[in-house]
């Protein structure tokens, strides 16, 4: 049937009708007001002491990464006229109907942020999000809620997000105090989740081949990621104000924790491993006191190498075996300074990514210039 | 909006009133969104671009003392200048989340959209035919049949003339013609 002009034009106005969600246009306003409000108050956000033991130091940068959420929770709830509504959002999991609600939250914090190391440390909190998820999953008691596909959701995320991490390790200026958090907090990230993945091998059900699979994934590139970031610290020239300085004596402590972790791994292995592993570790050790720490992270990486071609774990049919031999739990959980993950320091995996390289064209500025009169 | 509001409220933006730039915001965004919606993949990108439009849009107009004489044409051009990042920048995923999900991805905003005009085969195959269109023509036919911008708002949102905005929307409704007149069959793209 052929259909007129005017025909055709009242079909197209009909599209008019589409509208973006409520809930969304609600939820992204007051993100937006709650930005730029920020923007135009921003306080400069205090930074935390360095000598603090490790564990609060770790719980004072989570306290620092959760404060614009906390804010912003606030706000949605103000805006939702809902604080439950907000609260069931941020405790969903896969599968639920507000999970998505949740993951647009995330998305809607990410985009109206400018700053790039505010973006990083963002997206560090949407990781350790995912950790805090398998978490729950984990502890469902009731049979069948835990499904191997929930469990692969979020992993699957995880990685994902980890990687973006890494993407905007690149773009950050050289704070090397801000690097060096993001690699800190990464890696606790990675061995939380290590551990949570311990426990889903407990639940058969939960595990299976695909698991597997997105287990060694996750696991992989949050080892690459945390890695990139420490290089990326290590690697940057150092910053003449103190406040921005790399921390010498936390960078220290963190290396040394890793050397500890593979001479633990190295000590509990049945069949000897090459003397080369010693001694990398050993040359690791003296660059650290030396101060020389893109040396000790090259001994490392070399010392763990030749720990993994040395002969790996023995293979297992068992899905919840294998998972266990992704994630490195030959040993029991309390044998490491790092936990079970402690295991997967440094793994070389076939799904690395070439380094990320920094943007080398301004095409965002360029775009927002294009649009000026 | 009333044009003078609007100014009020710009005024009001120029000087550091976020809740000024919520009520335009409010105002503006249902178009936004549906002009990205046409151009990206999915309603989520559409939505994390719209957002991003409204906080470069602020970044802009944020105390500066630029007169803006159109709001509307500055978003659309943040918009669309966004679009064009989207398309450049767009790379295949590191780690592919859910290979279902994302084959079924244009479907899913395809229902979406119908549920929220109607089941009609007549919008489906509107919509089936509106993404057959050269991405310029989709532009115009949208600005000026749905978001009911006039020809000049047009040319300034596109930097075109007057004159070849009025002959690109002529041949765009001429093809969307033969795609929803070509009776139930998959349409193709008409141009690259």
């Amino acid at each position: 049937m052929r259909r007129s002009q005017q025909e055709l034009i009242t079909i197209l106005q009909r599209l008019r009708a589409v509208t973006p969600p409520t809930e969304w246009v609600t939820q992204s306003r007051e993100l937006l007001l709650q930005e730029i409000r920020r923007q135009a108050n921003a306080p400069v956000p205090a930074v935390p002491a360095f000598d603090r033991p490790r564990e609060s130091l770790a719980a004072g940068w989570l306290r620092l990464f959760r404060q614009p959420v906390v804010g912003l929770v606030a706000a949605l709830a103000l805006a939702l006229g809902s604080a439950l509504t907000v609260n069931a959002a941020f405790y969903s999991l896969p599968g639920e109907p507000l999970y998505r609600l949740k993951l647009a939250f995330e998305r809607t914090q990410l985009v109206l942020v400018s700053d790039s190391t505010r973006k990083a440390e963002l997206k560090v909190e949407f990781v350790r999000n995912r950790v805090k998820e398998l978490e729950q999953l984990v502890a469902q008691v009731a049979p069948g809620r835990t499904t191997p596909q929930r469990v692969s959701q979020v992993v699957t995320r995880f990685t994902r997000e980890v990687a973006a991490v890494r993407q905007e390790i690149g773009r950050l200026p050289a704070g090397n105090r801000a690097v060096f958090k993001i690699a800190v907090s990464v890696d606790e990230a990675r061995s939380d989740l290590a551990a949570q993945l311990q426990a889903v091998t407990q639940q058969p059900e939960a595990a299976s081949a695909e698991v597997t699979a997105v287990v060694r994934e996750a696991l992989a590139a949050a080892e690459q990621t945390s890695q990139s970031a420490l290089e990326a610290a290590i690697a940057a020239p150092t910053s003449a104000t103190s406040s921005q300085a790399l921390p010498a004596a936390d960078v220290s402590r963190f290396l040394e924790e890793k050397v500890a972790a593979l001479r633990e791994q190295l000590a509990s292995r049945a069949a000897p491993a090459p003397p080369a592993v010693a001694e990398a570790l050993d040359a690791a050790s003296a660059a650290i006191t030396e101060g020389a720490f893109a040396a000790a992270l090259e001994h490392l990486k070399a010392a763990k190498t030749l720990l993994d071609q040395g002969g790996g774990t023995p293979q297992s049919a068992a899905p919840e075996a294998n998972v266990a031999e992704a994630i490195g739990t030959d040993q029991p959980a309390t044998s490491t300074a790092d936990g079970v993950g402690a295991t997967a320091e440094f793994q070389t995996s076939s799904t690395v990514e070439p380094p990320v390289q920094p943007p080398t064209g301004g095409t965002e500025t360029e775009t927002t210039q294009n649009f000026l009169p | 909006m009333d044009k003078l509001l609007e100014k009020q409220l710009l005024a009001l933006v120029q000087s550091g009133d976020a809740e000024a730039f919520g009520q335009l915001y409010t105002a503006y965004v249902p178009k936004i969104y549906r002009y990205l919606l046409f151009k990206v993949a999915t309603r989520e990108e559409a939505e994390d671009l719209s957002a991003e439009v409204f906080l470069r849009a602020w970044q802009y107009l944020h105390g500066q003392l630029r007169t803006v004489k159109s709001l509307q044409a500055l978003l659309y051009r943040i918009a669309k200048h966004l679009a064009i990042d989207y398309y450049r920048q767009r790379q295949p995923p590191a780690y592919q989340l859910d290979e279902a999900a994302a084959a079924g991805v244009l479907d899913e905003r395809q229902q979406r959209l119908f549920e929220q005009v109607d089941q009609s085969m007549t919008v489906a195959q509107i919509e089936r035919a509106l993404r057959t269109l050269k991405d310029e023509y989709r532009e115009v036919v949208l600005l000026r049949y749905v978001e009911q911008l006039t020809v000049g708002e047009i040319a300034e949102v596109t930097a075109r003339s007057r004159g070849s905005v009025r002959v690109m929307l002529h041949r765009a409704l001429r093809l969307l013609r033969q795609q929803v007149d070509s009776h139930g069959e998959t349409p193709k793209p008409l141009h690259g």
